[in-house]
């Protein structure tokens, strides 16, 4: 063990299939005790790199290291993690205590040790009372709870879940999301989680990577992410954001179609042209002669189309910058616009990304 | 409402019996009319000269399946049966390994392969093994060029036990391969995490998980190869009395009609039996 | 329940249908010469007739020949017996047409129609197993003993041939190649009795259940010393070298002889202790449906002509006297095929065995292990 070292290191990484190149040319390091979460649509390289950390797969280039020790070949049965499988990959024809015990008996712990803690890890996780039924007579939330048993019981030094909650149903998956979240703190292992669900990245991670096609994006913290995509892919990737194509003029101004706006920190290059990202919750709507906080952006416009969504109301507005989409929060004191009415747009310039492709 | 579902599933069972009826009448015309004259011939009389009467029902027959001779040819017949299943299962499920884990193009290559020799007359090729483990014939040759010298295994229970190998793998072979087809080899992988070596891992995961298939696969080679007639007259020289001989024999050469009989009756219970030990293997998977 | 009734019927006209076939003997057919009442339906030895003789009976009569064949006479009965093809003609050997006739399985024959039966020679026309002459007209006939290589006969010092070549551990010892049997009970145990010194004849009808197990003893020491046992492909595999020692049938084994040209390296004999006699007839099941159709056919095959290319065709010697100037001199010297005088008198026809048949039966497989 090694106190300081990262729980797990990618530098270089690189794993071709044939002439597929899976996963380009990755650098990563995932910190001792973090929550983090690899985020991405299918097939964009996220599971491959979890198998790579397991030993199911070894790079085509690069190294990787597990606990400060570069893993090389090392197969999976010699390495200090261990995988919660998508469907969970429990062994049907044992136990569900059998399941459990499983990775202790390998490793060598005589078997009463073994029954004693694999229960208490069934304990932890609510299922003590079902150690004895086969694992296809559980129910999907139930199965899930195994998978996290049968890994934690080892205590190994990463704990890999590749789409855990990918088959259950929304409300069990929120119900675990949870759960999982306080698991994570109580037993304080490094979690690498895959997932596409950009919910659930977002509610569980302390920090998250975005892929596709085999390129890391941007490693980030969630709000970071979410705020401050810094790639189009991010962007767009999660949640709504508008997408907006600007300039900045040789005058160092920024020029947002006919519309000039500001924008916070650094500019890009004068000259250049960018694509502006701004959450439509990021964007207020206001009528034309409101006045409006002093340093905000603000454009008028037109709304085209007003979509009700319950809890909000979605506008598109036509402006010289192009169509925005805002959305504003079903509240009591909402001032609610019609299509054709006339608006003022605005927002805060540290609301807005600049987005480079 | 209640009626009408009854209705309905009165007519969709009609339907069913309709579609069964061809061939719930071909399987009363050559299964249980047959199987009814074997059994009721097998408490028959036979005269002097090899007639079989249908009359002073006794238990003569059976009786004598209890002779040495008897057992000592059940048991000869059951232990070649065995040690041919042991090596199909040996040959087989490397084979079926590789099989199932490859491409699915290459896999139905493979496949296609494994049918072709099926394609073959049963009897040609087990005279073409004949010809290859004669004494002059290529294996035999080949291990003289060696300097092995040449050697002889035609005529002997080693040929018989090669020729139902032979003749009986891709009944092994096909079962295994849809039950290793259809593992999740997730739960190898899982294995693998949780700390077991590759060789622990089949133990304890790849091996149990595709008994179905060998079970099935066991029965299917070990209950022809129990019954086997073809392949002892023709690769055991008629020197190896099987017990699939023996009740041709009682047929034929002998004209014991009721003996012959009750030996098929026992050949066809242990047949069942061994579908009994199937659809409880298959139950218990389940 | 309706089910289970119809099955039970259906088993019931079965079972009848079986009893009803005992029926006796003495149907008997009145037939013109030549005469045919339909196709024929022919069920013989494989590869025992020549090529030509079919086509030109179809061609002469106008009718067709459906020609089927076996291998064991206990395969022909079998078919016969359970009436399961309609056969016309059948050639069972000796001790078979005893049986046949005992069970009345065969039709008495219209000599009237066969003018030509008069062609057989007289030690044909009143065999042990059919006296009278009422139910076949002999076909064929052979000798069994033993096809061996000259090679091996030299292992064995040349001595004069003896069933003890296979028999005696001492002599068979000798011999570097494989040594095979027929698979047939009573050819085997009848090569035991001769080499015991017994007569056939007399254990088999006199009932001396004592020589048939000690002949048994005799073959169950025997079969570790076999390659095979076998009825069918022995002569071609003498050939071949994978037997040096093969107890057989004369014209399987002529007709080998004469296919591979092997005349310096093989050779057919019948041992000093003497051999079995066999004849194969023709007859007509009871159950014949074109029985004047056989009849033209048992009178064609009689044919001094036809009866020669017959034996010229398949090497067995003919019972037919008229056809001996016709038949190759090559084949009436050959003391294989037709042996002389003092051999001859050493040979015994295979009398139906009864009850000694099943016990015989059993031996043999006893003696396989």
């Amino acid at each position: 063990m090694n106190e300081s070292a990262n729980a797990v290191e990618l530098h270089g990484v690189v794993k071709k299939f044939g002439d597929v190149i899976a996963v380009n040319s990755i650098d990563l390091v995932i910190a001792d005790g973090e929550f983090f979460s690899l985020l991405g649509p299918s097939g964009c390289g996220k599971t491959t790199i979890l198998r790579m950390i397991a030993g199911f797969e070894f790079p085509t280039a690069g190294h990787l290291a597990v606990d400060g020790q570069k893993m090389g070949l090392t197969p999976p049965d010699q390495r200090p993690v261990n995988t919660v499988f998508q469907n969970y990959a429990l062994f049907p024809h044992m136990t569900v205590l059998e399941n459990v015990m499983f990775g202790l008996l390998m490793k060598k712990v005589p078997k009463d040790e073994a029954r004693e803690t694999a229960k208490k890890v069934l304990d932890q996780v609510r299922l003590g009372a079902l150690g004895e039924r086969k694992s296809s007579q559980l129910s999907g939330g139930q199965q899930q709870r195994v998978a996290l048993a049968r890994a934690l019981v080892n205590k190994p030094k990463v704990l890999l879940l590749d789409e855990p909650l990918g088959a259950l149903d929304l409300k069990l998956r929120q119900e675990m999301q949870s759960e999982l979240k306080s698991l994570h703190t109580e037993v304080g292992i490094t979690f690498v989680y895959v997932t596409h669900d950009q919910e659930e990245a977002l509610t569980m991670s302390d920090r998250i990577g975005v892929m596709s096609e085999g390129n890391l994006l941007q490693v980030d913290t969630p709000d970071r992410i979410y705020e401050h995509p810094t790639k189009r892919f991010v962007a767009d990737f999660i949640g709504e954001i508008n997408m907006l194509a600007a300039t900045v003029a040789d005058d160092g101004t920024v020029q947002l179609g006919s519309e000039q706006i500001k924008l916070d920190g650094p500019s890009p290059e004068m000259g250049q042209s960018f694509t502006l990202a701004i959450r439509p919750e990021s964007i207020d709507l206001t009528g034309p002669d409101q006045g409006v906080e002093l340093g905000l952006n603000q454009i008028s416009g037109t709304v085209t189309h007003r979509t009700y969504f319950g809890d909000a109301y979605s506008y598109d507005v036509e402006t010289g910058g192009g169509v925005l989409s805002v959305r504003c929060d079903n509240r009591p004191d909402h001032q609610r616009f019609n299509e054709g009415d006339a608006v003022k747009v605005s927002w805060r310039p540290d609301s807005s990304s600049v987005l480079k492709d | 409402m209640a009626a009408l579902d009854q209705s309905a599933a009165q007519a969709d069972s009609r339907k069913g019996r309709l579609i069964a009826t061809p061939a719930a009448l071909y399987l009363l015309l050559f299964f249980m009319i047959p199987l009814g004259v074997i059994v009721t011939y097998s408490f028959a009389t036979r005269t002097a000269t090899g007639r079989t009467v249908l009359t002073g029902w006794n238990l003569s027959s059976y009786d004598k399946l209890f002779s040495e001779l008897v057992l000592r040819i059940v048991w000869r017949s059951f232990w070649m049966a065995s040690v041919t299943t042991i090596l199909c299962l040996l040959v087989a499920y490397p084979f079926a390994y590789y099989l199932a884990t490859r491409a699915p193009k290459v896999r139905n290559i493979l496949l296609v392969l494994v049918m072709i020799p099926f394609w073959t007359n049963g009897l040609i090729r087990i005279f073409a093994i004949r010809f290859l483990l004669g004494s002059d014939g290529p294996a035999s040759q080949l291990s003289e060029n060696l300097g092995f010298g040449t050697f002889r295994i035609l005529f002997t229970p080693a040929a018989v036990v090669i020729g139902m190998v032979y003749s009986f793998l891709t009944f092994m072979v096909l079962p295994l391969y849809v039950a290793i087809e259809r593992m999740d080899w997730k739960l190898v992988e899982a294995a693998r995490d949780l700390y077991a070596g590759g060789t622990v891992a089949f133990r304890k995961v790849t091996w149990p998980l595709t008994r179905s298939g060998v079970i099935a696969g066991s029965i299917l080679v070990f209950v022809p190869s129990f019954g086997s007639y073809v392949v002892p007259e023709i690769l055991g020289g008629a020197k190896t009395m099987l017990l699939g001989s023996y009740v041709a024999r009682q047929f034929g050469a002998a004209r014991n009609f009721p003996f012959g009989a009750a030996l098929s009756v026992v050949l066809i219970a242990v047949m069942l039996i061994a579908v009994v030990i199937n659809q409880r293997a298959e139950a218990n998977r389940a | 329940m309706k089910l289970k009734l119809t099955g039970a019927l259906l088993l019931l006209a079965l079972v009848a249908a079986a009893c009803g076939s005992d029926g006796d003997s003495g149907a008997a057919a009145s037939c013109a010469v030549g005469e045919t009442d339909g196709d024929l339906s022919f069920y013989n030895w494989a590869d025992y007739i020549d090529e030509e003789s079919i086509p030109r009976f179809e061609e002469e009569y106008g009718i067709k020949v459906e020609y089927t064949m076996y291998e064991s006479n206990e395969q022909m009965l079998a078919q016969v017996d359970a009436g399961a093809a309609n056969y016309d003609l059948i050639v069972p050997s000796d001790y078979m047409v005893d049986t046949m006739i005992a069970e009345g399985l065969l039709m008495e024959l219209d000599f009237d129609a066969i003018p030509n039966a008069t062609n057989i020679s007289a030690e044909f026309q009143s065999p042990p197993f059919d006296p009278d002459h009422k139910y076949h007209v002999a076909y064929q006939w052979g000798t069994t003993g033993i096809g061996i290589s000259y090679d091996a006969l030299e292992e064995l010092g040349n001595v004069e041939p003896t069933w003890g070549f296979i028999f005696d551990p001492a002599l068979s010892g000798m011999v570097s190649g494989g040594i095979s049997m027929l698979d047939d009970a009573p050819e085997s145990f009848s090569a035991a009795l001769k080499y015991l010194g017994y007569s056939i004849d007399e254990v088999l009808v006199g009932g001396n259940e004592e020589a048939i197990r000690e002949a048994g003893e005799l073959l169950k020491a025997t079969n570790a010393n076999l390659l095979k046992y076998d009825s069918v492909s022995y002569s071609d595999d003498l050939m071949n070298g994978e037997l040096a020692v093969a107890h057989g049938w004369s014209g399987s084994f002529a007709a080998a002889i004469f296919e591979a040209d092997a005349y310096e390296t093989h050779v057919y004999v019948i041992p000093k202790e003497g051999g079995v006699r066999w004849v194969d007839g023709m007859a007509i099941p009871a159950s014949a449906e074109h029985p004047c159709s056989a009849h033209a056919m048992i009178n064609f095959m009689t044919d001094a002509q036809n009866g020669a290319a017959l034996t010229n065709y398949v090497y067995y010697a003919s019972p037919n006297e008229a056809a001996t100037e016709f038949i190759l001199d090559e084949i009436l010297e050959d003391e294989g095929i037709y042996p002389n005088a003092e051999t001859s008198a050493q040979l015994e026809f295979i009398p139906q065995a009864g009850e000694l048949g099943l016990l015989m039966q059993d031996l043999f497989v006893e003696a396989k292990g």
